[in-house]
């Protein structure tokens, strides 16, 4: 804290009353502690005598929301390495707003002594007032820890799995859609949010690109999908549009949750590796707030790929 | 350590030692530093009752379920979050792994010692063992699974009929060997339960005798309510009762594992097996072939259950425990021969 006070010219006291969101503090003043508190990657030290340094025991995990199988599989990950370790998890469903992620990482926010936080987007909406550690699929551009499953390298990795050549389609919720790497040179069909039905709809909605192509492009044979819930609407809508998987079209799954094992027929994962996520990052967090990691890092997480029978293994 | 303490040794009052710790109310600098020092000085900690002051966020709920893993648990567990998000609630999330010494501890968990209500889906407990709880001392709402007429609120669908309308629909299919593949705990069994009662009555309607199926009462427990559990269970279902035309697996986890189960050993859904599931999770209408389930109006039961809470919260209602029928649909698919 001292550090931040001498680069914006202020007093700790300031700083702290900055961090806490307590006492008054002229406007421009906090934007200078800010602007300082981010060259600085400060993280709040909640050992140092603070009025808001009492620990209650609980992170929060803020999520766009729990509906997905792979973001269960996160949630209850990381509620399990936070019990391993005592602490509690207050569930935060942001519904992927950033005025609601705002909410969440401002000082004082809430009951909890920090945030682990999956965005939806590539960028924070304010300076983190409290200590977090972002995980998820996406990095963002911010100095803050980090702890990701990167979604381009997947969405690669699983593109590769369905084939080395044909045409590729990427069915994603249109949020994440700008997570598809241009160069796979896929076509990207955008469904409403990541659950079963809205794939279902999209692709039956699209139905040319699958059952006779469009005098661009030929029939596409190749689909990956962002999440594991997207991949069984879509199986279920390649059916109705009376095609077979693998034979008339490879179909993988980015991320997975346990349902994409047991369709028929089992579908191809490329999924993080959750347990390790979740381990690595409460662990950082906890570490942020005992005082023991001061760091501010980026770590990747393993890819485990399972190949399956819709694409041809 | 009190405010007052605080108060005394900054020579001003509680109210704006309350009013420096919360921010909400603007105070002269000079006060508001003699009221810092003080809390410095004797090492005050101001307790999560002011933090919640201060952030404008007053209150959360707990929300104890099995595992959020589990499509019918997740996906009642957004149900939750929607409706304590309408009422500026938060949720802790606790998960039981359905263990029923976790459930018969689980609300005097220090983690759920700041919420202000718990809505509780528990699978282990039964009417005995809630009898022997202390009382919670906040409001506790029983969701989902059983509907106890016991010491505590609860929303559940009106299980005697949701059972009956799953064997009336096999004895109407014409299906007459039905299984019963079933995750309840060994000591609340399913036989003892609303739900498999009117399944057999649904049955003997038609004139079907679930005990006269051969090999004994044809029910299978699977060790979980997980889709690996469900396709386990198969082969045993299938030497124990070869001549099985229909199965009831309660919930859609395990029937969407037992129709995986089925393609595995070649026995096809509708014609050689039909397959009911419970619960209506997302992933049911799209299963090949769709699966036909239980609708239980997941979404009414969290608003239910969040609205008692609030309401005990503000002591709106009557003393006595509240038992909610918040309704159910069966949704006939293509695993019982219905077309999508």
């Amino acid at each position: 804290m001292a550090d931040v006070a001498a680069r914006a010219g202020v007093s700790k006291k300031t700083v702290s009353a900055v961090v806490n969101g307590v006492g008054q503090v002229s406007r421009r003043t906090d934007a200078r502690v800010r602007a300082a508190i981010e060259e600085l990657g400060f993280l709040p030290n909640p050992a140092a005598r603070s009025l808001n340094s009492r620990r209650a025991g609980v992170i929060t995990l803020a999520l766009p929301h729990l509906g997905s199988g792979d973001l269960a599989a996160i949630a209850s990950a990381v509620i399990a390495a936070a019990e391993t370790a005592g602490v509690g998890v207050v569930v935060e469903p942001t519904g992927g707003d950033p005025a609601r992620e705002g909410e969440v990482l401002r000082p004082g926010a809430g009951i909890t002594d920090g945030v682990l936080l999956i965005p939806s987007r590539r960028t924070l909406p304010v300076v983190p007032g409290v200590p977090v550690v972002v995980i998820g699929d996406r990095m963002v551009q911010r100095t803050v820890a980090q702890v990701v499953a990167p979604a381009e390298a997947s969405i690669t990795v699983a593109a590769e799995v369905t084939g080395e050549s044909g045409e590729l389609v990427v069915v994603a919720a249109e949020e994440d859609a700008d997570l598809v790497p241009e160069s796979l040179g896929a076509t990207v069909v955008p469904a409403e949010d990541a659950s079963a039905g809205a794939a279902f709809r999209a692709v039956v909605a699209e139905r040319t690109l699958f059952s006779s192509g469009t005098p661009n492009r030929p029939r596409a044979d190749r689909v990956v999908t962002l999440g594991g819930g997207s991949a069984i609407g879509v199986a279920h809508a390649l059916r109705t549009l009376g095609l077979d998987i693998p034979a008339d079209v490879r179909l993988a799954a980015v991320g997975g949750g346990g349902e994409p094992a047991f369709a028929d027929p089992p579908i191809t994962t490329v999924a993080p590796d959750v347990r390790q996520l979740a381990e690595i990052a409460v662990g950082r967090l906890l570490g942020h707030l005992d005082g023991s990691d001061r760091t501010v890092r980026y770590d990747e997480v393993g890819l485990l790929v399972t190949r399956r029978a819709s694409t041809g293994s | 350590m009190t405010l007052r303490q605080v108060a005394e040794r900054a020579g001003v009052s509680i109210r704006t030692v309350s009013n420096v710790v919360t921010g909400a109310v603007p105070v002269r600098d000079a006060t508001r530093i003699r009221v810092e020092q003080a809390v410095e000085e004797l090492g005050y900690r101001p307790n999560v009752a002011a933090r919640r002051l201060r952030s404008g966020r007053a209150q959360a709920i707990g929300l104890v379920l099995p595992d959020v893993t589990v499509p019918y648990f997740r996906e009642f567990a957004d149900d939750v979050f929607a409706a304590a998000r309408a009422h500026g609630l938060a949720v802790v999330v606790e998960q039981t792994r359905g263990d029923l010494d976790r459930e018969r501890s689980v609300l005097a968990d220090p983690r759920l010692r700041h919420v202000d209500g718990i809505v509780f889906a528990s699978v282990a407990l039964d009417r005995d063992d809630l009898a022997a709880m202390p009382p919670p001392g906040r409001p506790v709402v029983l969701a989902g699974a059983s509907a106890f007429d016991g010491p505590l609120d609860a929303v559940a669908p009106d299980q005697y009929a949701a059972g009956h309308a799953v064997g009336d629909l096999f004895g109407r299919t014409g299906r007459s060997r039905p299984v019963i593949v079933s995750a309840d705990s060994q000591r609340s069994p399913l036989q003892a339960s609303a739900r498999y009662q009117g399944f057999i009555d649904g049955l003997a309607d038609h004139g079907v005798d679930f005990g006269d199926t051969g090999g004994g009462q044809a029910v299978l427990r699977s060790a979980a309510v997980t889709l690996e559990a469900g396709r386990a269970a198969v082969p045993t279902v299938l030497d124990r009762w070869p001549g099985v035309d229909a199965i009831f697996a309660n919930a859609d986890a395990l029937a969407l594992g037992v129709l995986r189960g089925l393609h595995d050993a070649g026995r096809r859904v509708p014609e050689h097996v039909a397959l009911v599931g419970f619960g209506n999770v997302e992933y049911a209408a799209h299963s090949h072939p769709t699966l036909t389930t239980v609708d239980t109006s997941r979404a009414a039961a969290a608003q239910a259950a969040v609205k008692l809470i609030l309401q005990r919260r503000d002591a709106a209602l009557p003393a006595a425990p509240q038992h909610l029928d918040i309704g159910f649909t069966l949704v006939e698919r293509e695993s019982t021969g219905a077309g999508g």
